[in-house]
């Protein structure tokens, strides 16, 4: 019975460390981390085409030569980029391109981004430099849940 | 930072041959009253030359407008902190190749999904089974058994036995108000096992979001792993969630390392545009503080020990952070 050992905890380290912790809380501005490293999961593309900002993807198309064409990597180069992008020192996730995955949801959310891309090739034709962050027309994003959703979330 | 003053005529100055004294060693007076208005006088130097520096700054600013030299930030501990020999650079070949023989690189390379085991002492608190419930729906594939007061070696043996490729403990304090405290991690078969100080567990049932969990596979973020054994540790908490996760659910895992204690957290997020994300906080949220990384099972008698928490040799400094 290996946990029953009993270790004796200090009284003072005790304390030390929740006040380290509580400090180190304060430090973190988790929410805010967690935020970013999302944002920056969007950018790189990690979500594929599940969601459709018209600018920050217009831009990837111009600049990337389509999205479709990344996905489309043999599984062998999939994986080493996978393991590059594991070594990042501070961003590690768990399943950067799983393929499969976002081949699902592709086929899902084709009727979609369908609409969309239309929407946003409308709104960036019309005469204004790609780039642009000004005031763009106000694009409808739809999330399709299949089948009965089972979460409620509030947007 | 403000230039440090110059020792004024009349104190012995610092000697260059040595290493330099600081100036105010040098104001070291065998009168306490003399001594005293030398401090004051320094520190009142000090100050304006401070000032002095902050006026000249904010003017180049104000003159140069856009090309001034950025702000000068605050230091903050994670500024001042002791660089560690072993931080992990992100394209280091030698940890790619480590990773990929390590006891995770399985998992890394999709070979097993993962199966955890979650269980607890003899005869767990209410608390603390809530806890393990949660946690079993928090970590996909979990399964909660009681123990039958068998030891942990045991435990680890049968469970690797059947196929499990994780092993949790929870371990509680029944002497204080706060049950759970301690959290075992052993990754099954042959894998390490990592001791932590569990604290500040907050379960969702308290946050009434319980029902907001879904079933989708998490995502998982890691963050402020540096150093090698905190990339080490990092990749096994990791392995614990499975590695495709459904970016339908829209659940993101988080283990945020910040001055050694690791912040875990489970949210619902939801891009309102490519700049804004917002996050809704599901789940249980709980602190884990690393004590001791073995090699094999948990062995406490004959174990080989990676990575102990001496506290008198490694928290000598505050400066000084492991993971």
């Amino acid at each position: 019975m290996a946990m029953k050992k009993l270790v004796p905890l200090p009284r003072k380290v005790e304390r030390r460390e929740v006040r380290r912790e509580d400090k180190a809380l304060v430090a973190a501005n988790i929410d805010k981390a967690i935020e970013k490293e999302l944002l920056e999961r969007l950018k790189k593309g990690t979500y594929g085409d599940v969601y459709n900002f018209p600018q920050a993807t217009f831009d990837k198309v111009l600049s990337k030569e389509g999205v479709e064409s990344d996905e489309e990597e043999d599984a062998e180069g999939e994986e080493e980029e996978e393991e590059e992008l594991e070594e990042e020192l501070e961003k590690e996730f768990v399943a950067d391109f799983a393929e499969s995955d976002e081949e699902a949801d592709i086929e899902d959310y084709g009727a979609d981004s369908s609409d969309s891309d239309t929407e946003s090739a409308a709104a960036a034709a019309a005469a204004r430099p790609a780039p642009s962050r000004t005031k763009r027309p106000r694009v409808e994003i739809e999330y399709e849940y299949d089948g009965p959703s089972t979460s409620k979330v509030k947007s | 930072m403000a230039p440090r003053s110059k020792p004024k005529p009349g104190e012995p100055s610092s000697s260059d041959a040595a290493a330099p004294l600081l100036p105010e060693r040098c104001i070291d007076h065998k009168n306490k009253n003399i001594r005293k208005e030398k401090w004051r006088e320094l520190r009142l130097q000090k100050n304006k030359e401070k000032r002095e520096a902050r006026k000249k700054r904010q003017k180049v600013r104000e003159e140069l407008g856009k090309d001034a030299p950025p702000v000068l930030q605050p230091h903050t501990i994670e500024t001042l902190r002791i660089p560690d020999v072993t931080t992990v650079q992100p394209d280091d070949l030698e940890t790619q190749q480590a990773d990929r023989l390590d006891e995770f690189g399985g998992y890394f390379g999709r070979e097993a999904a993962p199966r955890v085991l979650l269980t607890a002492g003899d005869f767990p608190s209410p608390k603390t089974r809530d806890f393990m419930k949660e946690l079993a729906l928090v970590i996909p594939n979990t399964e909660v058994r009681l123990r039958n007061f068998s030891s942990v070696k045991k435990t680890a043996r049968v469970a690797a036995a059947k196929g499990y490729t994780d092993l949790i403990f929870i371990n509680e304090d029944k002497s204080k108000k706060v049950m759970a405290n301690g959290l075992l991690h052993v990754h099954l078969p042959d894998g390490p096992s990592a001791l932590y100080r569990l604290s500040n567990v907050k379960l969702s049932a308290e946050m009434r979001r319980i029902k907001e969990f879904t079933h989708h596979r998490p995502e998982v973020v890691l963050n402020n792993f540096t150093t090698m054994l905190g990339h080490r540790v990092g990749r096994m908490l990791a392995s614990l969630f499975h590695f495709d996760p459904e970016f339908k659910g829209r659940r993101v895992m988080t283990l945020h390392n910040q001055r050694d204690y690791i912040f875990f957290r489970h949210h619902r997020y939801e891009f309102k545009n490519e700049k804004k994300c917002a996050l809704r906080e599901l789940g249980p949220r709980f602190t884990l503080k690393l004590r001791s990384l073995q090699k094999g099972t948990f062995d406490s008698k004959t174990g080989e020990y990676e990575w102990i928490r001496k506290r008198h040799e490694m928290e000598d400094s505050r400066r000084k952070f492991h993971l």
